[in-house]
């Protein structure tokens, strides 16, 4: 009886998780365009990707009438790709509910053009990518793709890509064909960073009217913004809706001397923005936070609740890297751990045993209060992890002091001789006389 | 010549003055100026021993200063300009001892 129902538990267990794992994977997606039909044709392989990678949704058109992203409370989708054009938002969805879709934890592509609407530049702004003004495109008269962009020179040809692992893991073997709108990020900005930067002589103008100064120029251009907001949420924008085109991927690069620079990257690069955006790269997770008492009042207490000062602790915790499906231990020397109680008492570096846990074992300061331990890790292209666990230090009971310490004798002694020298005194005082 | 001869005069005239004090009197004198010696031994010891039993050593050491006041002010009561000499000074006297005795164990640790 009893191996049958264990029997019957596991094979329910597997059951629910095989149904956990296939509703993880099935992803829902929906895919905004001005005009569905078309981008379904020139952007195939882009969505086809989306697709292979496990999503599955539909492509709407972003003026629908019946367009809705939220049912009561219900998200209807978990993630949102915008080829934002210059038609206005439909249905029930307008920038507020767009922001309060990423402020839930979901996460969003966004391509733009030049002429792209209020509305979505509004959106942009919200999540602090700046477009550029309509009319303007990304400029290069040095690095440009001769085959497309001989006339204008608007089609760039750009290199200058994030230095981030957990975004463009290998880095990229090719340039990147882009033709479409600059975009900024305000300096200082702690969410958003550029995956795309313009090269050295790039900027951003209009193509038809000579310029003689520009707002926005070289490195200061971002072609393509990744955002990771405070709740972890991911947002890209691109400022081009071309370079994820069928053609795009397929383009080869040719340089101003004519001379041809082989196939562009950006397949590999749109790939790799859409999967850092949907969470499928650089995903820090965090488990098993726990700090025990290694010598001090109760030795090799797990999770006391309370720590005497001077105690000596061990504080670990994993962290696993989520990329492609699959998570394995996280490596780095830089994370730190903080012992605070307003300001930071104790910060030090934990150590990893290369199979994810990190840990460290630090001296509680000598001062009592509510303490708390606080790990907060932000890496560029990493998802951001803050942990925080109050543990109070109290100081010594009265009973917990040492007693009949030998180098105290003495002292002991002169009280005890005092005594004994006002019990003599006393007696003779009064019995005198 | 003549001020050590002044000294040696202000000292024996002390010397046969404090022979009439009352032996209660010189006995009280005895203890306090144990007191304030074995305050200062304990002082020296710190200073050589180091101040680990810092709470120890601030309990034996205004135990035996404190046992030094109270006995001086004692004195000053029994003695001829004072207000008495009865047992009712020393009951206060005793009160105050005892409870400098309780303080003192109680810090010494």
């Amino acid at each position: 009886m009893a191996p049958a129902s264990a029997l019957l538990a596991a094979a329910l267990l597997c059951a629910a998780a095989v149904a956990a794992a296939a509703a993880g994977q099935q992803q829902r997606v929906l895919v905004l365009a001005d005009d569905p039909a078309a981008i379904k044709a020139s952007h195939s392989k882009f969505l086809a990707s989306l697709k292979q990678r496990g999503y599955r949704g539909d492509v709407k058109a972003i003026g629908s009438k019946g367009l809705q992203l939220k049912e009561w409370d219900d998200w209807l989708y978990d993630k949102l790709v915008i080829f934002g054009g210059s038609k206005a938002l439909g249905g029930a969805v307008d920038v507020e509910q767009l922001v309060e879709f990423v402020d839930a934890g979901h996460d969003l592509l966004l391509a733009v053009d030049s002429g792209v609407s209020e509305e979505l530049r509004a959106l942009a702004d919200q999540l602090g990518v700046d477009v550029d003004a309509s009319g303007h495109a990304v400029i290069d008269h040095f690095s440009y793709d001769a085959a497309t962009g001989a006339k204008d020179r608007a089609s760039v040809l750009a290199s200058n890509y994030v230095q981030s692992e957990a975004v463009l893991p290998g880095g990229l073997k090719a340039p990147v064909l882009y033709r479409g709108v600059g975009l900024s990020i305000a300096p200082g900005s702690e969410t958003a960073f550029a995956a795309l930067r313009g090269s050295p002589t790039a900027y951003s103008g209009r193509t038809d009217a000579a310029q003689t100064e520009a707002k926005l120029a070289g490195p200061a251009i971002t072609l393509v913004a990744l955002v990771q907001l405070r709740n972890n949420a991911r947002v890209a924008v691109a400022g081009s809706v071309d370079m994820l085109s069928d053609a795009a991927f397929a383009a080869e690069a040719t340089d101003r001397n004519n001379k041809n620079l082989g196939r562009v990257a950006n397949e590999a690069f749109c790939s790799a923005i859409s999967k850092w955006a949907f969470q499928e790269r650089g995903v820090l997770r965090a488990s098993n936070l726990s700090h025990r008492v290694v010598s001090g009042a109760h030795p090799g207490a797990v999770k006391p609740e309370r720590y005497r000062i001077n105690d000596e602790v061990e504080f670990s915790v994993e962290i696993r890297e989520c990329a492609d499906g699959a998570c394995k231990p996280f490596k780095a020397s830089d994370v730190q751990v903080e012992l605070v109680m307003l300001d930071p008492y104790v910060r030090t570096t934990l150590s990893h045993d290369d199979a994810g846990r990190f840990s460290t074992q630090v001296k509680v300061p000598d001062s009592y209060g509510v303490f708390k331990w606080v790990l907060d890790y932000r890496r560029l292209g990493y998802s951001y992890i803050e942990l925080t666990e109050t543990v109070p230090i109290r100081p010594f009971k009265h009973n917990e002091y040492e007693r009949f310490i030998v180098q105290a004798y003495p002292y002991y002694t002169s009280i005890a001789s005092m005594m004994a020298g006002f019990l003599a005194v006393g007696a003779f005082f009064l019995w005198t006389k | 010549m003549s001020q050590i001869d002044t000294l040696r005069e202000i000292i024996t005239s002390f010397e046969s003055a404090y022979r009439s004090t009352p032996t209660k009197l010189k006995l009280l004198d005895a203890f306090s100026v144990c007191a304030l010696l074995t305050a200062v031994l304990q002082f020296v010891y710190a200073k050589l021993v180091g101040t680990f039993p810092f709470n120890s050593f601030l309990a034996g050491f205004f135990c035996c200063v404190g046992t030094f006041v109270l006995t001086v002010s004692l004195r000053m009561k029994v003695s001829e300009g004072g207000s008495g000499s009865g047992p009712r000074e020393f009951g206060g006297y005793a009160l105050a001892m005892l409870t400098l005795f309780i303080a003192a164990w109680n810090y010494v640790g």
